[in-house]
This record gives C-alpha cells, sequence and structure tokens, in this order.
C-alpha cells in the first residue's frame, strides 16, 4: 500500500531523518518516539503537506509526480490542530466537505460519533485544545481516503471521545482504509491489533 | 457549495487587516486632503504623459507583488494549511473562487482604472486605459498561475533560524519585533506620517508666527496617531504575552522595559524636535517639548488599557486630545501635561494583570 524510498527530510537546526525504505501493507501502523524524534515530520511528508527527498507511493501513485491525485487519498490530522480563528467549524467543514466531496451524511454522523455538538456554529478561536483536536479529527475522515494519518490522535481529548474514535478507527479499516497513527504513549499498544509497529529514535527507523 | 463569504474571510479581511495603514493612508490623502477636480488633473496627466502612466503601471505591479506575497505567506502559515485542498477543486470553480478573492483585494485598482478609463472616455482617449486593463488582466493570470501551482505543491516547512547579530532578544524588545515581523506596514505608515506632520509644524514654527504652543500641538497629534501601534501593544500584551501575566516582575522593571520599548519608536520624532530646537528655542524649553512628547504618548498607552478594559473609554481618548488640546492652548505648562501622561501610564502598569 505505501512505500517509501531513500527518503531524507533536513532542516538548519541540524536535524535529520532518513528513511532508506519502508512499506506497509494495508492495515493500522503505530510510529512510536519520543517528543521531537522526527514523527511528526514524517508523517506531514506521507501526507504531501511538507517537502522531503525521495519517493513515496501510496497504492502505486506517486507523491512527487502526481501530487493531487496522491493526495485525494490521504488524510491527514494534526498533533496539535489550528485553523483560521475567525472561521467556525460548520464553515470549516462545509469546506474540507467541498473539497473531499463528502456527503451531508458523513458529516452528520462523524459530528455525532465525535460529540460535536452545537458548539461547531462557534468561532475556532473559542476552543479548547480538545475541541480543536475533535475539529482536525473530523476533517481528516471527511471523503473517501485510502489512508488517514493521525498524528497523537487519543491525546487532550475525552475518555469517551477515545472510545467512539477507537470504534470509529475499527470500523473505517473494515471500509478498506489504512491508519497510520503515532503516539508517545506507553500504554497506547494496547489499544488496536497493529499491523506493525515501528519507532523513529535519533531520526532513523526502527521495527518496535 | 462554500460561500465567497468563506473565502473573503479568509483572504481578503487578513490583507485588508495587514494593509490597513497603506489603506488609511491613501483614503487620507485621497479622500480628504484632495478634491474631485484635482482627481480629474491627476488623470489627465497620467494618461497624457508617458512616464507618469509608466509610473502607474510600476505601482498596480509593486502592489500586484505585495498582494500575492502576502497571500504566499498567508498560505504558509501552520492554520491557513487547510486551504491546501483547493487543489482538489476543478479548476473552473478554483477561478471563480480566485477571482472573488482578487477583485476584492485588487479593489483600489480597478476602481482607479475605471477612473482612468472614465476620464479617458471625456477628455484624453482609451489607449492608454486599454493598455491597463490588459496589465491588470496579466496580473490576474500570474497571480491565479502562481496560486495553482502552490496548492498543487507540499507547502514549505516554517523554518525557524537564530538571528547572528542578536541571537537573544532582551524582553523590552519583543513587542518591537513583533511589529517588524508581523506589522511592519503599520509601523511604517505611522511614523512616516507622524514625521512629515511634525516636520510640517516644524517649518510653520520657524516662519517666526508662532510660540512653542504649535509645536506642542503638533507632538500631541504626532502622538495620537501612534494610536493603532499602542493598540497594537495593548492587544499584544495582553493575548500573545499573556503567559508573563503572573511573573513576579516589580514595577520598576515593568517601567523599564516599556520605557525602552517607547524610546526606540519615538525616537525619530525625539531627534526631528531636538534638532530643529536646538537653535531656535531656549534649552530648557527644547528638553521640556522632548519629555513632553513621550509622557503623551506614555499617558496614552495607559488610556487605550483603560479602553481595553472599559469599552466606554473610546469616547474619553477622544475627549483627552481635545483636553490636552485646551491645556496648551491656556499655557498650562508642559511638564504638568507630562506629568498627568505618566500618572495614567503608571496607573495602567501598576496592576499585577498588566505586562
Amino acid at each position: 500500500m505505501l512505500e517509501v524510498q531513500h527518503f531524507k527530510k533536513a532542516y538548519n537546526t541540524g536535524f535529520e531523518l532518513a528513511i532508506e525504505s519502508l512499506q506497509l501493507p494495508k492495515g493500522i501502523h503505530l510510529i512510536k518516539g519520543e517528543n521531537g524524534s522526527g514523527k511528526s515530520t514524517l508523517l506531514k511528508a506521507i501526507a504531501g503537506i511538507h517537502p522531503f527527498e525521495g519517493k513515496i507511493l501510496l497504492s502505486g501513485i506517486s507523491l512527487t509526480k502526481e501530487p493531487v491525485r496522491y493526495r485525494r487519498l490521504v488524510n491527514y490530522s494534526d498533533a496539535e490542530p489550528v485553523f483560521p480563528d475567525f472561521l467556525n467549524l460548520d464553515e470549516l467543514i462545509a469546506f474540507a466537505a467541498e473539497t473531499k466531496k463528502a456527503g451531508k451524511s458523513q458529516v452528520d454522523h462523524l459530528k455525532t460519533v465525535l460529540g460535536i455538538g452545537a458548539f461547531s456554529k462557534n468561532p475556532l478561536s473559542s476552543y479548547s485544545t480538545g475541541m480543536l483536536k475533535k475539529a482536525g479529527l473530523i476533517l481528516a475522515f471527511l471523503g473517501n481516503p485510502s489512508l488517514i494519518i493521525l498524528d497523537e490522535p487519543f491525546t487532550t481529548i475525552d475518555a469517551a471521545t477515545q472510545e467512539h474514535l477507537r470504534k470509529l478507527i475499527l470500523s473505517s479499516v473494515t471500509d478498506g482504509i489504512s491508519f497510520l497513527i503515532t503516539s508517545h504513549l506507553a500504554d497506547f499498544e494496547k489499544l488496536f491489533s497493529y499491523t506493525s509497529i515501528l519507532e523513529i529514535s535519533n531520526g532513523k527507523l526502527k521495527n518496535g | 457549495m462554500v460561500s465567497d463569504d468563506f473565502f473573503t474571510k479568509s483572504f481578503v479581511i487578513p490583507f485588508y487587516k495587514a494593509f490597513l495603514g497603506f489603506f488609511i493612508l491613501v483614503l487620507l490623502i485621497s479622500g480628504v486632503f484632495m478634491e474631485y477636480q484635482q482627481h480629474v488633473l491627476v488623470a489627465e496627466r497620467i494618461l497624457e504623459n508617458d512616464l507618469a502612466f509608466l509610473a502607474v503601471v510600476g505601482l498596480f505591479l509593486i502592489f500586484g507583488i505585495f498582494q500575492i506575497r502576502f497571500h504566499i505567506s498567508l498560505m504558509n502559515e501552520t492554520r491557513y494549511r487547510v486551504y491546501h485542498s483547493l487543489a482538489f477543486l476543478p479548476v473552473p470553480r478554483l477561478l471563480r473562487i480566485f477571482l472573488g478573492i482578487w477583485t476584492k483585494t485588487h479593489a483600489l485598482l480597478l476602481i482607479y482604472t475605471i477612473f482612468l478609463t472614465y476620464t479617458g472616455i471625456s477628455s484624453v482617449g482609451l489607449i492608454k486605459p486599454i493598455l491597463l486593463w490588459l496589465i491588470l488582466i496579466g496580473i490576474f493570470c500570474i497571480d491565479f498561475g502562481t496560486i495553482y501551482f502552490k496548492i498543487q505543491r507540499p507547502f514549505p516547512d516554517r523554518v525557524i533560524s537564530r538571528a547572528l547579530l542578536f541571537p537573544k532578544i532582551p524582553f523590552s524588545f519583543w513587542f518591537l519585533k513583533h511589529l517588524s515581523s508581523k506589522r511592519p506596514t503599520l509601523i511604517l505608515a505611522v511614523k512616516s506620517v507622524s514625521v512629515l506632520l511634525l516636520n510640517g509644524f516644524i517649518l510653520a514654527f520657524e516662519s517666526g508666527n508662532y510660540d512653542l504652543r504649535w509645536i506642542a500641538f503638533g507632538l500631541l497629534s504626532a502622538a495620537f496617531l501612534h494610536y493603532p501601534i499602542w493598540l497594537e501593544k495593548v492587544r499584544f500584551e495582553t493575548a500573545e504575552l499573556g503567559y508573563f501575566l503572573n511573573y513576579p516582575r516589580i514595577l520598576i522593571q515593568k517601567i523599564r522595559h516599556h520605557f525602552v520599548s517607547f524610546m526606540i519608536l519615538l525616537l525619530p520624532e525625539l531627534i526631528l524636535v531636538g534638532l530643529k530646537l536646538s537653535s531656535g528655542a531656549q534649552p530648557f524649553d527644547a528638553l521640556n517639548l522632548i519629555l513632553f512628547f513621550p509622557a503623551i504618548n506614555l499617558g496614552l498607552y495607559g488610556l487605550i488599557v483603560f479602553q481595553s478594559e472599559n469599552i466606554g473609554w473610546t469616547k474619553g481618548i477622544i475627549a483627552t486630545f481635545f483636553l490636552i488640546f485646551l491645556l496648551i492652548i491656556f499655557r498650562v505648562p508642559f511638564w504638568l501635561i507630562a506629568a498627568l501622561g505618566l500618572a495614567a501610564f503608571l496607573f495602567s502598569v501598576k496592576s499585577a494583570y498588566r505586562i
């Protein structure tokens, strides 16, 4: 499903992340690592948000050669999502739904599952960290992605939403969607039956 | 389908907010200082003279560059990453969205081109207005192409680099750093108008028909021109420095930090007054006025702090301007007016809930 070759990402701060080769089949994949180890850097590159050196392919579609076609298949939720604070969540969802061709029934379903109630009408500037996280999560599930990347999805949201999210991920997997999830939490490994567990340390990737 | 309002809020309003100082200046010059007949004369001159026309084309291009650079840097911000998915929309829909944004952000150029076309029809001819319309269409095509190709590709990372000259920025300089990086147009517009205005007052004073109260009135006007900067300072300290509110800082530290920040920002006017008055006035009077200016600004800052906590104070600030004006007219000593300003400032910063 996902193929990464000769991946390299270097910053002028001296940090460098390098992956010679990585192949991930369909399923749920966990990437572990300490804070600042490069997990988010890798995810943002795979999501097509930031540039990198090397090759990334999803189901044979190259991110470098066909970026838009590739990105249609990949949704992403940030560890600490930020959005234009003058908008409300309904406006943001309407925009994402139009670009990702998500129907009203999908939007309504996700709003119910993630416990997004009437607060979606309020400006995002009034949101708590947990509510912003829910906003990021709902956008990540919109449309028809093949791969959903969730960076630290269970931090900052309440226990009930954590459980709803866990069930949503499992039901999405049965629909054929794969997941790439990161965490630095120790008890995270028990949540799912992972297809693979990887660990990033000092800018290198190893099997966990 | 997402409404036009969504894209206006996302791309048009932030543009006008960022360049507010410039647009206020344009409105002030074209709407207050110039009459319709003068606009017609300028337009005719532009259409008759090739050099003047080229200057207008140059200004249009500079405006276009500023506009597209602003939108590119806006889209590179993390909070605007959601707009990366504009790439998924069909080109006709994207074109319609962009046309809406573009016409609103380029309204100034469009309105002036319409005016030049109207002037051309009634007097000089239409060749140059048509040329200007073609240039505008060209700017639109380049802008659309730039944005179209930008959203296709990954966005650049936010690269954090350390300054070589000043690796550690002292606390007093944080607001100055914020202004120079986030609100450069605001600071440029305010400082240029303030210095020009003050210079005008000093030139009139040098004619010998006025006494020092005239300079004091000039300094008062220049101080109140700084209102948007002090408003931004209060907002910056409340919102972005909110984390430091509970730091155990003693009053003298707070005063020192504010004072450094104020003095650096007011330096151009202080140098101007110091140089011009060093020969034409008594040293004591010159010193008195040099102290008067920062004190009025500090007092204005104090009033804005009260205003931020009590919305009704907006009228209070306008009333204060006229009150100080009357105090100057009635020869109340400058040092006494300055002392009132300093009192307002001290009262505003002594609170434990202020930076």
